[in-house]
């Protein structure tokens, strides 16, 4: 049963190296799954298998979370996405540290929460692309042709629209600073590809809209 | 002021589960203080914090449940590794560790899944709707005494029972979340996993070994699930109908979902490749979909506008809305004539420098084609021709509309022909979406269906349409 159980153990650990051979996304987990398995394919009895063994496993955990970050790193550079690829290097810049399991869940965990926080802070400087409508909306009154006696009521409903972003933009930088004090809002990150991105407007009106609302709101 | 314990208790529960769990194996060590050092931070947090935000903001700075979760974790498996060693290395007890453990994910998936469908039946809104009073109350948003407080949730309550039997499944969503976490698929994958390892003379190398050469372990990871979910996405996206891209999109996602699958091994794709893919697929979508409601969405404003600035001049305006509600309604309506004109102008400018779009390509646009043919449109054709043919040509700034055309808008208005005969028709859509899914009646059992109304125009024949 004994040699028949290591047999098998050998089998199994062979299989796990087998997996990742020949797949280039997988280099780390290959030959850190290759190590763990020659230690196995060494042992005479399986109890051997406890002294080869040592931090192997460890090692092959921390090559598997290095191939999926480096996938994901790839996958976000392609996209442009430069803060979701920056979470990426934090994983991998702590990740070889990790002397166990546990070390490992926490280390990656770390660095995904604080991503998290970076990504939500980054993402704020959006409010431009929702309060687009609210500087058209002090465009057309300011501009509209109307008689004379009505040009301050319209000159009244561009202010409240102009307090409304200067109060919107109070409101984000107060929300945002119960998560990461002294936040402040950028709204020229918005020129960045992974924001621009969702706009459906050209660079030229971009820019334009951009520079009005920076001078409204001072940011 | 301390946070609401509802709301904290919710939140805390687990950890606090997980300190009297370990309290009860009578586990010690660095960990467990720590974890409980990182539990009581929490609930002083939940004291010293008033506002959700803010709590949530600090526990997050503080990074304190992950924290917390990080020492829970090394006390269990150090509690693990200790047993094994006390015991030494015996296959079957692992093999058997193993599957309990799968039998016990068994369990939390289907007592998750019971927890959720009996919270999902839960109906607190009577004591929502009293605790929103008093804050309302306390706090001074509504001045009255505690006489007139007190019948004011009377009638509130005996409104909310009207409406409850009328429509009785509205707060219940139990049906749905039944559906909607299907963990069948999952819960025979794990148990086709717990089967192997209960074969006679089963290893657990050899146990090991057969789920990864069968693919049971990926099976296991519940991906089918996911494409299930996008069919269902196809199917709701085809229901609301809000542009093309919408259906598109999932569509193409269902698509990578089934060639990733065909190129894997065993039928379920990577989950990483997955991701990247459909993340791929948003982005590929966004700013379309973005356009799209954008370009809608100006449109939409401008014929509202020549409505509204169209209906001023007639002699029902002062006792309708947006008018009605005025100091001086007649004052409101003559603002109206002598603004809009210059508005809507910018409006179209506006539509025209951003989208390349005049007001007369309206009318040929795909966003407007789509709109009529999936009926999502809200006003008649007819009506939408006088505004467009009629109404328009006159609305220039200085300029008012004539008396002949007054009339004829005072009887599209009396008359009831404003509005588009099959505007229920999404809504007819969607209704037969959901009980496709959830059952039979069960969207009338939960929400109650507007009033067609009197509606007398014709209903739009796009072919006859002068776009």
């Amino acid at each position: 049963m004994s040699n028949l159980l290591l047999e098998e153990y050998k089998a199994y650990y062979s299989l796990r190296a087998k997996r990742f051979d020949g797949n280039a996304n997988y280099k780390n987990s290959f030959e850190a799954e290759s190590v763990l398995s020659e230690a196995m394919q060494g042992c005479d009895v399986l109890e051997d298998f406890k002294t080869r063994l040592g931090d192997k496993n460890i090692k092959c955990g921390i090559a598997l979370i290095k191939d999926k970050y480096e996938l994901r790193k790839k996958h976000y550079s392609e996209m442009q996405e430069t803060v979701r690829l920056e979470v990426c290097n934090d994983v991998l810049a702590n990740i070889e540290e990790a002397k166990s399991a546990n070390d490992i869940i926490t280390s990656v965990s770390t660095a995904e929460t604080e991503g998290l926080l970076k990504i939500a802070m980054d993402e704020a400087n959006r409010e431009f692309h929702g309060e687009w409508f609210i500087l058209d909306r002090i465009e057309v009154y300011e501009n509209a042709e109307v008689p004379s006696e009505y040009k301050n009521v319209l000159l009244e409903k561009a202010n409240e629209a102009k307090k409304s972003l200067v109060e919107g933009n109070s409101f984000l930088e107060d929300s945002n600073n119960d998560w990461q004090p002294g936040w402040r809002h950028s709204p020229a990150q918005i020129l960045e590809h992974r924001h621009k991105r969702l706009s459906p407007y050209q660079d030229e009106h971009i820019k334009e809209q951009l520079s009005k609302y920076r001078n409204y709101i001072n940011r | 002021m301390a946070l609401d314990p509802m709301m904290t208790d919710a939140l805390l529960g687990t950890f606090r589960n997980m300190v009297q769990e370990i309290k009860e194996k009578q586990s010690t060590g660095e960990d467990v203080d720590k974890m409980n050092e990182y539990f009581d931070r929490m609930v002083e947090l939940t004291q010293t914090h008033s506002d959700m935000s803010a709590f949530n903001g600090q526990m997050m700075q503080e990074n304190l449940y992950m924290k917390f979760s990080d020492h829970y974790g090394r006390v269990l498996s150090q509690a693990a590794v200790a047993e094994q060693e006390e015991k030494g290395y015996d296959d079957s007890t692992l093999l058997k560790q193993s599957i309990d453990a799968l039998k016990m994910a068994i369990k939390r998936l289907q007592d998750g899944k019971q927890e959720a469908i009996a919270l999902a039946r839960e109906d607190n809104s009577e004591e929502i709707m009293e605790k929103t009073a008093n804050i309302a109350s306390s706090q001074g948003t509504i001045k009255m005494s505690k006489k007139d407080l007190a019948r004011l949730k009377k009638r509130a309550f005996k409104e909310s029972r009207e409406d409850l039997a009328k429509t009785p499944n509205m707060y219940n969503d139990d049906v749905e979340v039944d559906v909607l976490n299907n963990i069948e698929p999952i819960v025979e994958a794990i148990q086709n996993l717990i089967d192997l390892g209960e074969t006679e003379g089963m290893t657990l190398p050899r146990f090991l070994s057969t789920q990864m050469e069968k693919g049971l372990d990926k099976a296991m990871e519940g991906l089918i699930l996911v494409r299930d979910a996008c069919e269902g996405d196809v199917a709701f996206q085809k229901a609301y109908a809000l542009s093309p891209y919408h259906i598109q999109k999932a569509e193409e996602t269902v698509k990578v979902y089934d060639q990733l699958a065909e190129q894997s091994t065993f039928n379920i794709p990577e989950s990483d490749e997955l991701e990247f893919c459909t993340e791929k697929l948003d982005y590929k979508y966004e700013k379309d979909i973005n356009k799209w409601e954008e370009i809608v969405n100006r449109w939409e404003e401008i014929l509202d506008d020549l409505s509204e600035w169209s209906l001023s001049y007639t002699s029902v305006a002062p006792y309708i809305d947006p008018w009605k509600g005025a100091d001086n309604p007649k004052k409101a309506t003559i603002e109206s004539q002598k603004i809009l004109p210059g508005i809507i102008q910018e409006r179209i400018r506006l539509l025209n420098k951003y989208f390349g779009v005049s007001f007369e390509e309206i009318f040929a646009h795909p966003t407007f084609k789509w709109k009529v043919e999936q009926f999502t449109i809200s006003n008649s054709q007819e009506f939408v021709e006088f505004l467009k043919n009629v109404v328009y040509v006159q609305c220039k700034p200085f300029a008012d509309l004539s008396k002949g055309d007054i009339d004829e808008r005072l009887k599209l208005y009396n008359e009831k022909r404003e509005l588009n005969p099959e505007h229920l028709n999404p809504l007819k859509r969607y209704i037969s979406y959901y009980d496709n899914k959830f059952g039979e009646g069960r969207y009338q059992s939960k929400n109650s269906i507007p009033e067609q109304g009197e509606c007398n125009a014709k209903a739009w024949v796009w072919s006859e349409f002068g776009g």
